[in-house]
This record gives C-alpha cells, structure tokens and sequence, in this order.
C-alpha cells in the first residue's frame, strides 16, 4: 500500500514538471530547445509509465514505455536529419 | 489516494487542453509540430489512466512518434519549395 502511494505521488510530480516544461516549448529561442524539450517530455513520460505501472500492478504498462522511448528516438533523428540545417546543402 | 488520482488526472486534462489550443492558434509551424508531439505523448498517458493500455500503444506509435516525424519531413520540403531569397539559388535551406 505504501508504495500505491509513492508511485502515484511520484508520477504527479513528474507530470508537474512536464508542465514546467512547456514554458521552453512556448519561449524556446531555438527549434533545439523546442525540439529537446518534446524529446524530455518523452523521457518523463516513460518514467511515469514506470511509476504507473508499478503503482496499478500492472506490468503492459513497460512495453507502452518501451514503445515511448523508440519512438522518441526516431521523432529526434527525424528533427537533426531534415529540419535542424544551419548550412546549406544540396537536396537529394 | 482517491485525491491523488483526480489531480493526476485533472493536472493531465489541463495539460491536455492547453496544448491543443496552443497548437491550433499558433502561427509558427514548427512549434505547432512540436506541440503536437508533445500533445501526443500527453494524451498517451491519458489513455492509460483511462486503463486503455492498447490505445495507449497505437497513439504513441501513430499520434507522437510517425506523425510528428512525417510532419518535420514535410515541413522541410515546404521550406525547399518556397522561396525564401529571391536572388540566390533555389535550393537553399530554410530554417522554420
């Protein structure tokens, strides 16, 4: 029982923070700082996923955590191969 | 205990709806898009406080994770056909 409760005051705070987050989305200078702040609201998601499942017993949530953090990856390389271009380069 | 899930939950919902209105008011479209990613994730978690866990699974591959990158491809590919200099070569590079 103790620990239903951490994990649910634990995922709280993170999703706290994720909304301390989105004050960089909103003023980032940079499409970096924009785009590194999507990839830490994928990271705390993952780990709310982690609190959540512990918390529920229930073990599906990890591969709903897996799915988060590949999917971070490929929306990151996504981000640096087609829009992050600070020189020019000849297409194709 | 149950005041913890209704703020979880509430603190989600709120999250929710400002993200989405952020990402349909905004101009700039790189920040809808990564609005967008993020309204995504967020509403990936939602889904598995509403216990639908498959749900969950599908918006994280499909809403966050192929949209938002096919939506960064197409935006390039937007910014290659405008044209952003009127003087120099056509196939420079702009940054959103």
């Amino acid at each position: 029982m103790a620990l239903f409760d951490w994990g649910l005051v634990l995922s709280e705070i993170l999703i706290v923070t994720i909304m301390v987050g989105l004050i960089r989305i909103v003023r980032g200078p940079t499409a970096a700082d924009r785009m590194l702040t999507a990839q830490l609201f994928g990271t705390t998601s993952v780990a709310i996923l982690l609190l959540l499942g512990e918390a529920q017993d229930n073990p599906s949530l990890q591969d709903v955590a897996l799915i988060f953090a590949l999917l971070a990856a490929i929306t990151g390389i996504a981000f640096v191969r087609h829009t992050w271009n600070t020189e020019p380069e000849t297409h194709d | 205990m149950s005041f913890l899930q209704w703020s979880i939950d509430g603190l989600l919902a709120l999250t929710l709806l400002w993200l989405a209105w952020q990402l349909l008011t905004h101009p700039d479209l790189f920040r809808a898009i990564v609005l967008f990613i993020a309204f995504g994730l967020i509403m990936a978690l939602v889904w598995v406080r509403l216990a639908a866990i498959d749900i969950a699974l599908a918006e994280a591959v499909i809403g966050a994770g192929l949209s938002g990158t096919a939506l960064l491809v197409t935006l390039r590919r937007m910014g290659e056909r405008q044209p952003q200099q009127r003087n120099s070569e056509p196939h420079h590079d702009s940054e959103a």
